[in-house]
């Protein structure tokens, strides 16, 4: 594979799309600031809304970088290019992770130290948030997959809608296996057999989201 | 004859309605090849298998000596194409669009780039979605001309501009061809526009090929013959001759294959020749689809 364009097509959608990056961090520090200073419900309103950057984040990251390229007919202008469609499909998706992997870092990373320094949160609860914050980034692989495979903005939006909702049944899920809810309180982060299977899991669903999608792009006959 | 450029033979490419139907067509280097197509003809699917974005079910296509689709990395780094609906990204602006297409391309002109944006009337900061068609148009033409490609693959470049903008742009292909061995493949549904810089010219129809010769022999070999047929007198059939309308006692005979034996062989029938008139490509398109409609379904 000719790799050689794939890199100057991540910076042209870094340079395209840097301002949703900015966006991203800004709210996401608000989001840290309100969980720091803010006292009870605005606590909690800054915990939920880390979440929920995080999940606006991804989805618009995979909108605006994969859906507008069709939907504003700026794909022929790429396919114009020294490019196949299967390397269109690595530059994407590796454009999606980067500009998502930025403020997705951050507000993990200060998540987790909030976590850690903070009297008022349990330490055992660090393996969870963890987890939640990987599922969104398999979320967001999820949407670039049906995007890219789907060529379809309403595909695209149902995807969107499936996988955050999904997002409260894993909550749900996680909060009643007694495995994993009994150390959500623990005064250590306890990184269970359970809690393990759970994570791995993610990565494989991340892994084969991201095979399956090359495979389907690669047998298309018709790309434009 | 040249070596070919572009190499298409017995193409096929299957949709739910519409079938592009044993495609073979040879474009030599050097050469300016016009194709001319009612909308729905087949003339992007053409375009768009020969780029190998769509794939075709059956039949060879070879694009600057490479196989198409398995070949297209290598083949595009020597093409450039650009089509009616191709639009450059709107927040950028048209420097940004240079520098990135100059990050892809070694061979990247940027003097000529930096000529074209005088000769356009462009500005560098502009950004595109600031720009009106026309400029859009002819900012995304700059990016393909400035590769310096060895292909030019044009699908309808001119659809919707104003005469000012065709005119430039056409002016700019005209300049592009005296680049020796450049190759170019435009397609239009205005026969005006083909005419004037192509040399020769394929018409498609309904997924197939109807024609495709020089495009003085077109221009030699069709003709239009007025005639007058007195009471009595039937009309010959006449060898060349593909069309006649007739009107009581006047008819208008198409000829295909037009030489200065055929107004003698009406003449000779005791049908009066009134006037032998040349024809326009657009009347000879038409004329031409007209003919292949009526072979098609009879």
């Amino acid at each position: 594979m000719n790799a050689t364009i794939i890199p100057q097509l991540i910076r042209k959608d870094i340079d395209l799309y840097r301002n949703f990056v900015i966006g991203g961090l800004a709210a996401g520090v608000v989001s840290i600031l309100l969980i720091l200073f803010g006292r009870g419900v605005l606590g909690l309103i800054g915990i939920i809304s880390l979440f929920i950057t995080m999940i606006v984040f991804a989805s618009l990251v995979t909108g605006q970088c994969l859906v507008n390229e069709r939907k504003h007919q700026t794909l022929s202008f790429l396919m114009s290019l020294p490019l196949s469609a299967l390397q269109y499909t690595v530059a994407k998706l590796a454009s999606a992770f980067v500009l998502f992997l930025v403020p997705w870092l951050v507000l993990t990373a200060a998540g987790t130290w909030i976590v850690m320094v903070s009297p008022a949160i349990a330490h055992g609860v660090l393996p969870m948030f963890l987890s939640l914050c990987l599922m969104i980034m398999v979320g967001m692989f999820l949407t670039c997959g049906v995007a890219l495979v789907a060529e379809s903005e309403g595909w695209f939006v149902t995807a969107t809608v499936v996988v955050n909702v999904s997002y409260n049944f894993v909550w749900i899920a996680i909060v009643n296996t007694p495995s994993l809810a009994k150390d959500l309180k623990g005064p250590t982060p306890i990184w269970s057999a359970t809690m393990l299977s759970l994570i791995g899991g993610e990565l494989a669903l991340m892994a084969a989201t991201i095979g399956l999608t090359l495979w389907l792009q690669s047998r298309k006959r018709d790309f434009i | 004859m040249n070596s070919p450029a572009i190499q298409l033979q017995g193409v096929v490419k299957r949709y739910k309605f519409f079938t592009l139907d044993n495609i073979s067509l040879t474009v030599p280097e050097g050469e300016v090849m016009g194709v001319i197509g009612p909308n729905g003809a087949g003339k992007s699917t053409t375009i768009r298998i020969l780029m190998g974005l769509v794939h075709q079910d059956r039949g060879e296509v070879r694009v600057l000596g490479r196989s198409m689709p398995a070949d297209q990395v290598a083949a595009k780094r020597d093409i450039g194409f650009n089509s009616e609906d191709m639009r450059l990204y709107g927040p950028m602006t048209i420097d940004w669009h240079l520098r990135f297409a100059r990050s892809i391309f070694p061979g990247w002109d940027e003097d000529y780039a930096t000529l074209l944006l005088k000769r356009f009337g462009l500005q560098r900061e502009q950004k595109v979605k600031g720009l009106s068609h026309g400029q859009r148009v002819k900012a995304a033409l700059l990016t393909v001309l400035a590769r310096r490609p060895k292909l030019m693959l044009l699908d309808e470049p001119t659809t919707g501009l104003d005469p000012v903008a065709r005119h430039e742009i056409l002016r700019e292909l005209t300049s592009a061809m005296a680049e020796e061995g450049r190759t170019i493949l435009f397609s239009s549904h205005n026969t005006q526009d083909v005419e004037q810089i192509s040399d020769r010219i394929t018409f498609i129809d309904r997924g197939r090929i109807i024609d495709s010769m020089d495009k003085e022999k077109y221009l030699d070999r069709w003709r239009r013959l007025r005639l007058e047929i007195p009471s009595g007198v039937l009309v010959p059939a006449v060898r060349g001759v593909v069309g006649i309308k007739q009107q009581g006692r006047l008819a208008v005979a198409t000829s295909s294959a037009f030489d200065d034996e055929l107004p003698g062989a009406y003449e000779r029938a005791g049908v009066r020749v009134q006037r032998v008139e040349t024809m326009t490509l657009e009347e000879i398109f038409v004329a031409n689809v007209e003919r292949s409609r009526e072979e098609v379904d009879a």
